[in-house]
């Protein structure tokens, strides 16, 4: 082989790697920001926790309580013996992902320093992503009665992309973890990529590197933009779309307001038999503009719903002052037949 | 590296203070920065570290870049140095002996790059002569001014590096 012949093997194998384009893009605009002295979101570095974030600084409507839960685990996809267990021995919110079937098994594995991280689920639905796995390998055991572990992790490089719960037990040599996060803004992606970066276990430095490609189907219907009828002078309420995943939907609305209200937003919406359809396991943003309102069941369209709906009033305009407000029911057809 | 007549016209608009311009030329030869990149440090995150850093490197002293033509000669030196400083700052943090990093493929991983992991597995210096020399068509003459090298250096580094992948691949790179 001569040197062209060699330079042209080169470049074509080389150019078989694959470029996170949108990544790239994002690195240069970060080192231009940078630059120029602004402010730059650091590559989000976290250590492990059993906490539960519900939706940190949106407005959360008063939906609260967990989704029902099917409790039939055996339906569940993985074949790793110490995942059923796992979950059941946390709360239902973590078991959902695992027996609901859309969990994928996994089977990714990275040793580093003789500590091995292995991923064995990962979920992918409507707007919440997770993966569990393992950590094995720890000569120094994690404490049971400690309630965070060490591990350096950088996990949220997506857009829009934010930390919603986190969990671990300890095992004999390490321990086992659940991760969850929340697509809080913007339009719900049909594929992620979502990067691990893990540089520090319990101590022990190394290099953890994982790209896990997570996809999912939905059906997005367009609602006609037409304000419903609230008797609310200044403000509305408009239609935008209705979104079905694999499980659950998504209700997607907009408010606007002339300036008198600092909140108009959605709180109920129930069936003839009062079963509530808004979903907050996760919580959800809701503020003026637009609100994707996760539901457990997707709408029916022309089926009206007694829907409660909330307004809070400036009372002299200005951002401090003391606000009204109140809630108000009325039947509407959420999403009216097509004319 | 030949320039696009967009590209100069970029490069002429970075060197006068425009930022937009600058990202515009970067990210149209994103792809070779990445593999540029990630050919020395090896994992994804890391490379992008690199981009980031040498941007930002860029942004603050291609005021002085005299010949807008030469741009991504003059941003490979910056970007080779970059990554050069975190595969050494990489080196000190693994505190045992282990091979290369493992990156766990993805789950619709692509071919494995036997290539790819071979150079990885030879030494930085090694590596970084054949990479320049082969993926970045330099001459020996460039690499030796890029690097603050003789020439001399650079061909005892090519003739080692193409021994050592010679072992790696079984002949067929590199005759």
């Amino acid at each position: 082989m001569d040197e062209q012949e060699t330079r042209k093997a080169v470049h074509d194998r080389i150019d078989q790697l694959d470029v996170p384009q949108d990544l790239v893009a994002a690195a240069i605009e970060t080192g231009i920001d940078q630059a120029s002295g602004k402010q730059v979101k650091p590559r989000r570095r976290r250590h492990l926790g059993r906490w539960i974030l519900t939706a940190a600084a949106a407005v959360l409507l008063g939906v609260g309580g967990l989704a029902a839960v099917n409790p039939s685990v055996s339906r569940a996809l993985s074949n790793v013996a110490w995942l059923t267990n796992f979950y059941l021995h946390h709360d239902d919110h973590f078991n959902s992902f695992h027996v609901n079937g859309i969990a994928k098994s996994m089977d990714q594995k990275v040793t580093s320093n003789g500590v091995t991280v292995h991923l064995v689920e990962a979920y992918y639905n409507g707007r919440t992503i997770g993966y569990t796995g393992e950590v094995t390998g720890l000569t120094k055991a994690i404490d049971p009665e400690q309630d965070w572990v060490p591990l350096d992790l950088d996990d949220t490089p997506a857009k829009n992309l934010t930390s919603s719960t986190s969990n671990f037990e300890p095992t004999k040599s390490g321990f086992r973890f659940h991760a969850t996060f929340l697509v809080d803004k913007g339009e719900v992606p049909e594929s992620v990529l979502l990067p691990i970066r893990i540089s520090n276990v319990n101590g022990v430095v190394g290099r953890w590197n994982f790209n896990i490609n997570l996809t999912q189907s939905q059906q997005k219907h367009a609602i006609q933009q037409k304000p419903y009828d609230l008797d609310l002078p200044g403000g509305e309420i408009i239609p935008v779309s209705m979104t079905t995943f694999a499980s659950g939907a998504e209700f997607t609305f907009r408010t606007t307001t002339d300036g008198r209200y600092g909140f108009i937003g959605i709180s109920a919406i129930k069936t003839a038999e009062e079963d509530q359809l808004i979903d907050g396991t996760d919580g959800y943003y809701a503020s003026l503009g637009i609100t994707h309102l996760p539901l457990k069941e997707p709408l029916v369209q022309g089926k009206t719903y007694h829907v409660v709906y909330q307004y809070q009033m400036k009372t002299d305009g200005s951002p401090e002052a003391d606000i009204v407000g109140a809630d108000i029911e009325r039947d509407i057809v959420l999403w009216p037949a097509e004319q | 590296m030949e320039l696009t007549l967009k590209e100069i016209t970029w490069a002429q608009q970075a060197v006068a203070g425009d930022r937009e311009a600058l990202g515009q030329l970067l990210k149209s030869r994103g792809d070779y920065l990445y593999r540029t990149a990630y050919l020395y440090v090896g994992n994804q995150a890391d490379a992008l570290d690199v981009i980031q850093e040498a941007t930002t490197q860029a942004v603050k002293t291609v005021a002085q870049l005299r010949d807008p033509n030469q741009f991504f000669t003059w941003f490979t030196r910056i970007l080779i140095r970059q990554a050069q400083v975190l595969y050494r700052r990489r080196q000190k943090e693994t505190t045992m002996a282990v091979p290369p990093e493992q990156v766990a493929p993805m789950i619709d991983a692509t071919a494995h790059l036997d290539l790819l992991a071979a150079l990885q597995v030879l030494g930085a210096d090694y590596r970084q002569a054949l990479q320049l020399f082969y993926y970045q068509d330099m001459s020996i003459s460039e690499i030796s001014q890029l690097l603050d090298v003789p020439e001399g250096t650079v061909k005892t580094r090519l003739r080692r590096g193409r021994s050592a992948l010679h072992d790696q691949l079984g002949g067929n790179y590199y005759g």
